[in-house]
């Protein structure tokens, strides 16, 4: 295995994309102490946008969603602990929430907050916060759910989307555990998680084979501990960051780790990393970015931010690209989050992605000057593929790169650099 | 392995008995276009039922529009549309809907789009159908529509062909290099996307209109004799306020859109014009109408036989303020599937409904 490139696979997998200087670093400290210096992440809490200031010729939602994402967009580029980040990427894709229906720009951005805060902490912290959300309330119906008028929604995606999975539970499952959650709402007031015992059903309830006056305490306690859950989320994570099925042992073994320590994600992802199987994927080049990694990492390159009245265009112009590569945060197909791996890549969003590959290549020219001055076309080439985190490139796409750049400068090998396949996955 | 022989070699190892819908073309090389107005289309204001029930629910919004027949009349940004009425090449399908009905943008049209109940499948009908007799589908648009979903087949996606920045020869022969290089998924897919780029390039044509729709229909016109079945939509029907302005501007692009792309089809092409609920009975307090049931259904073509079709919905017998459906549209897809398409419609759509005569 080529050492270079496990590491920045690993880089890659934590983060959206690997500088010359982390990369040296890395291979100087070993990957095992890499994996611990990005797991253990010093956690950051940037504080979300307030959503006051709109770009001109914004409608109020759409304009602060806007500011949102662009802010979101750039917190990953700028982020000291990358792994935070792309775990927040992550939960974003597994705990959806949409602009609609919930329409207050405001309870997404706490939303995106919490799901920074608890990034790699006990997943059953993670799961009652988001439970009582109040994007989430709003999102799958939880804050009408009321004694007497249960509202399954948000029962049957915890157990269907977010813990479980399909086949684990029953129908009166589903039931038992909306009775459950009951009276869990919304002061609208201050726009906060506000239980309310008056709606709440506090009758007798059965629910995965647990008997009692289970509460939404008790169903999101039961479903953080259950062995299945552990099994699913091990299973969704390793996915995640190589593209690649889980091996079945694989799995097995992580959702050991994740029983024995509680839930503690962190514990998961380590071990993750440091597994054998992970390590295997390195070669593979399987691991597809997701529009949102391959838009941050290229603009990442040149030091890039999105920002209001950047390039061509508004700010506006640059969401677009990410709507028409297929993915713009807050806007996910349905509320099973984006299909993810392969299924980012058809004819459409291929074409879409090569010509935002050209538009950043063109839009950084100044940055891009710096980088390969006075240097000959071989170093400009070794500079911008070392810029890129594409040292361990192919050989044979570093050749189609040497006489593109020869032949028609660092600008358009730039262009191709990020448009290359090679750029596509981590 | 070509995709013809793959769809062969699989059928041949899973032992199916070769059926008459398991050939490669629909029959006669025949196409389906089907262009979704997204945002829930007032149905209301489409083909207007001017009686006393409808001006009284809406006094602001009532419209008295070019009349077709049986007291029914179309909107007045429909005009253009009248000549192929009148042909008989243009069909009414009146109160399609389903029953139950979702009104969620997402969750209706995924419901129209499935061909089933809010989350019972996966696949879409058309990409069902595919999966079963083979045949090419395109989607023009910015995101791929659910109705293609598909097991095993692979839509085309495309929106700006012509706005492709490496189109030079080096440049594109570059990335093919990099790309076969690469393989797999990707190496495929740029493979297709080069394939339709090609095709495109090589019919050019003039644009069969101006506006969004005229610029995707003028992309599947291009197109058409690549595939088979073609989608693509057409946003800005989401009219909560000022809906007598923006409903006629985008009927009137989908109008200017329709007549400019039948001109230039054959008969073998059968465009289907859609929406994912039509709006309240009732207007609202900002001049516009919020999230209803069901609504009109266009089917234009040569093969069509023109008129109307389907009950119109009573304005004075509503179900939470909303009319009831009087067809359901999978009756008109069993059409679609049974009649044009050649294929079977009862295992595509998981149940028997009854076609609407419009084929």
């Amino acid at each position: 295995m080529d050492e270079r490139r496990l590491h920045a696979y690993l880089w890659r997998a934590c983060g959206f994309g690997v500088t010359p200087t982390e990369l040296g670093r890395s291979l100087r400290q070993g990957y095992e102490a890499s994996v611990r210096e990005l797991v253990r992440y010093r956690p950051e809490r940037p504080e979300v946008p307030r959503l006051t200031e709109l770009p001109p010729g914004f409608t109020l939602t759409l304009g602060q969603v806007a500011v949102l994402i662009t802010w979101w967009l750039n917190q990953m580029i700028t982020t000291r602990s990358p792994l935070q980040e792309k775990m927040t990427l992550f939960w974003h894709g597994h705990f959806t929430s949409a602009v609609v229906p919930v329409v207050f720009p405001a309870f997404l951005a706490n939303q995106n907050d919490l799901l920074r805060t608890h990034a790699t902490g006990r997943f059953g912290d993670l799961l009652r916060a988001v439970s009582q959300d109040p994007a989430m309330l709003v999102y799958l119906d939880g804050h009408v759910n009321e004694k007497g008028h249960p509202n399954e929604n948000y029962a049957r995606e915890l157990l269907e989307l977010f813990t479980l999975g399909a086949g684990h539970y029953t129908e009166a499952d589903i039931k038992a555990a909306a009775r459950a959650l009951s009276g869990w709402g919304i002061d609208w007031v201050h726009g906060v998680f506000q239980n309310q015992p008056e709606r709440h059903d506090d009758g007798p309830k059965r629910f995965l084979g647990h008997t009692g006056q289970l509460d939404g305490e008790a169903v999101v306690r039961i479903l953080a501990n259950h062995p299945q859950t552990a099994r699913r989320l091990c299973d969704r994570l390793f996915r995640f960051f190589t593209g690649v099925e889980t091996p079945a042992d694989e799995v097995e073994r992580l959702a050991a780790v994740y029983l024995q320590h509680h839930g503690v994600v962190a514990a998961v992802l380590e071990a993750l990393f440091l597994g054998s199987a992970f390590r295997q994927t390195a070669e593979l080049r399987q691991a597809f970015k997701s529009p949102v990694e391959y838009a941050v990492s290229a603009l990442r390159v040149l030091h890039g931010q999105f920002r209001n009245g950047i390039g061509t265009g508004p700010t506006w112009l640059w969401l677009e690209k990410l709507v028409s590569m297929g993915q713009l945060p807050w806007l996910p197909p349905s509320v099973a989050g984006w299909a993810e791996g392969a299924a980012w890549f058809n004819t459409g969003t291929l074409l879409d992605r090569l010509n935002y590959a050209h538009l950043v290549a063109g839009h950084y020219r100044n940055s891009l000057a710096l980088l390969v001055d006075g240097a000959t076309a071989e170093q400009a080439l070794a500079r911008m593929l070392e810029a890129c985190g594409l040292s361990d490139v192919t050989s044979k796409t570093r050749a189609h790169l040497a006489r593109i750049c020869a032949a028609r400068g660092p600008e358009q090998t730039l262009a191709m650099i990020l448009a290359s396949p090679d750029f596509q996955v981590r | 392995m070509k995709r013809r022989e793959f769809f062969q070699a699989t059928l041949a190892l899973a032992g199916v008995m070769m059926l008459p819908e398991l050939s490669w073309a629909s029959p006669g090389g025949r196409k389906l276009v089907m262009i979704h107005l997204f945002g829930g289309n007032d149905g209301l204001n489409t083909v207007i039922n001017d009686c006393g029930a409808y001006r009284r629910a809406r006094p602001r919004l009532a419209l008295s529009g070019t009349a077709l027949a049986k007291g029914l009349a179309l909107h007045p940004a429909l005009e253009p549309l009248l000549p192929l009425y009148r042909a008989g090449k243009m069909a009414i399908v009146n109160g399609v809907g389903y029953p139950d009905p979702d009104r969620s943008h997402f969750a209706s049209a995924d419901i129209w789009h499935t061909g089933v109940r809010r989350g019972a499948a996966h696949y879409g009908w058309l990409g069902r159908y595919l999966d079963r007799a083979g045949g090419e589908a395109v989607n023009v648009g910015s995101s791929l529509t659910r109705a293609l979903y598909a097991a095993k087949s692979q839509p085309l996606c495309l929106r700006n062909p012509d706005q492709f920045q490496f189109a030079q020869p080096e440049d594109r022969a570059l990335l093919q290099g990099m790309y076969a290089d690469f393989g797999g998924h990707l190496g495929r897919t740029f493979e297709r996307l080069e394939g339709a780029l090609d095709h495109c390039h090589a019919c050019e044509g003039e644009s069969v209109a101006s506006g969004d729709l005229g610029k995707s229909l003028s992309v599947i016109a291009r197109l058409l004799p690549y595939g088979k079945v073609f989608c693509t939509a057409l946003s800005g029907f989401d009219t909560h306020s000022g809906q007598k302005d923006r409903q006629a501007e985008v009927l009137g692009q989908l109008a200017q859109a329709l007549v400019g792309f039948m001109r230039r089809v054959d008969d073998k092409t059968l465009v289907v014009v859609y929406s994912e609920f039509g709006r309240r009975v009732e207007e609202n307090a900002s001049q516009g109408t919020d999230h209803g049931t069901a609504g009109p259904l266009f089917v234009l073509g040569g093969g069509v036989k023109g008129g109307l079709y389907g009950e119109y919905p009573s304005l004075d017998h509503l179900v939470e303020g909303d009319l009831v459906h009087t067809v359901d549209f999978r009756q008109v897809y069993t059409t679609l599937l049974g009649r044009w398409l050649g294929g079977d419609a009862t295992a595509v759509l998981g149940g028997r409904y009854e076609a609407v005569p419009f084929l």
